[in-house]
């Protein structure tokens, strides 16, 4: 029987992971436009050198094709290097802590932690065309004392997210989580004018499918289990 | 000119040396810290293919020669 992976240095064996959140697929389309920008110039001189009666010798077409292929390896190594460096930022909540998983390259990588009795003030931001219409921002930690802030950056469901944060805060200080009177969700970012209402965004009836795809990692029954817990809160 | 295509073929392989190099530390990252159902495995199995393919190929070329005729 596989032995059960921890998601993070020092997961204690009784921790929750309640989010496992990575950054929104729009990060990553860089990588795309980089790699068919960069295939161009090898499929032009191919198509070139086909189409054309150029009679090249023994030496230049080595040379022509072991550059090619050095420079099409260096592109692949350079798209699997952003993104490794993408994909293996996490930010990991748990019911007991915030953890923030930083790769930088290859060669580095850091681990921050936060308690969530820590945690003074949770606030999601939406900013631009593209982060209101794909549904992603941040989400700003404001911590007590000295301990540094967290900002999860360009995660999908800003709001949710927050929103999961203060309630579990909530119930790490002893707390019954607020409960919305009409069971919709305000955002926290703005108070909005009448608080009953929500937003429509919030109130859509396929909003609670689309949460569900915060939980990327974890086997099925782990994202059961999640989702089992936040009917409650989310209905 | 046989020097040459050595010499040609000696870098190339020196390269290729480096980026398995490269490609080791890379899937060892993604196999270390990547997460149980994610798109770690699916990355490893895509960028082996690719390599594979790029290299494969090249070989292939230059033992075929200039399409076009010496």
């Amino acid at each position: 029987m596989e032995a059960e992976k921890s998601y993070f240095p020092g997961q204690e064996k009784d921790e929750k992971i309640t989010l496992l959140i990575r950054k929104h697929w729009f990060n990553y389309i860089i990588f795309f436009v980089v790699g068919i920008l960069g295939i161009m110039p090898v499929i032009g001189i191919t198509v070139f050198l086909l189409f054309s009666s150029i009679i090249i010798s023994d030496q230049i077409y080595s040379t022509l094709i072991v550059l090619g292929s050095i420079y099409l390896l260096f592109l692949l190594s350079v798209l699997m290097i952003g993104f490794i460096d993408y994909y293996l930022d996490v930010y990991i909540v748990t019911d007991r802590r915030i953890v923030d998983i930083n790769q930088l390259g290859l060669f580095r990588r850091s681990i921050s932690e936060l308690h969530l009795k820590q945690v003074q003030d949770v606030s999601a931001h939406v900013n631009g065309f593209s982060q209101t219409m794909l549904h992603f921002g941040n989400v700003f930690i404001q911590t007590a004392g000295e301990t540094p802030n967290f900002t999860f950056e360009s995660i999908p469901h800003p709001y949710t997210v927050a929103k999961q944060i203060i309630d579990l805060h909530e119930r790490q200080l002893g707390r019954k989580p607020r409960k919305p009177s009409s069971g919709s969700i305000t955002p926290l970012s703005k108070a909005p004018e009448n608080p009953s209402q929500g937003t429509s965004f919030e109130k859509n009836s396929g909003y609670q499918k689309k949460v569900e795809n915060i939980f990327v990692a974890g086997t099925q029954q782990e994202s059961g289990k999640l989702t089992e817990g936040k009917e409650t809160e989310l209905q | 000119m046989t020097d040459y295509l050595s010499y040609l073929n000696l870098f190339y392989g020196i390269v290729l040396f480096i980026f398995a190099i490269f490609s080791l530390a890379g899937i060892y990252h993604l196999l270390r810290f990547g997460f149980p159902g994610d798109l770690s495995k699916f990355i490893i199995f895509l960028y082996m293919t690719i390599s594979l393919v790029i290299i494969g190929g090249s070989i292939f070329l230059l033992n075929l020669g200039p399409i076009g005729g010496k």
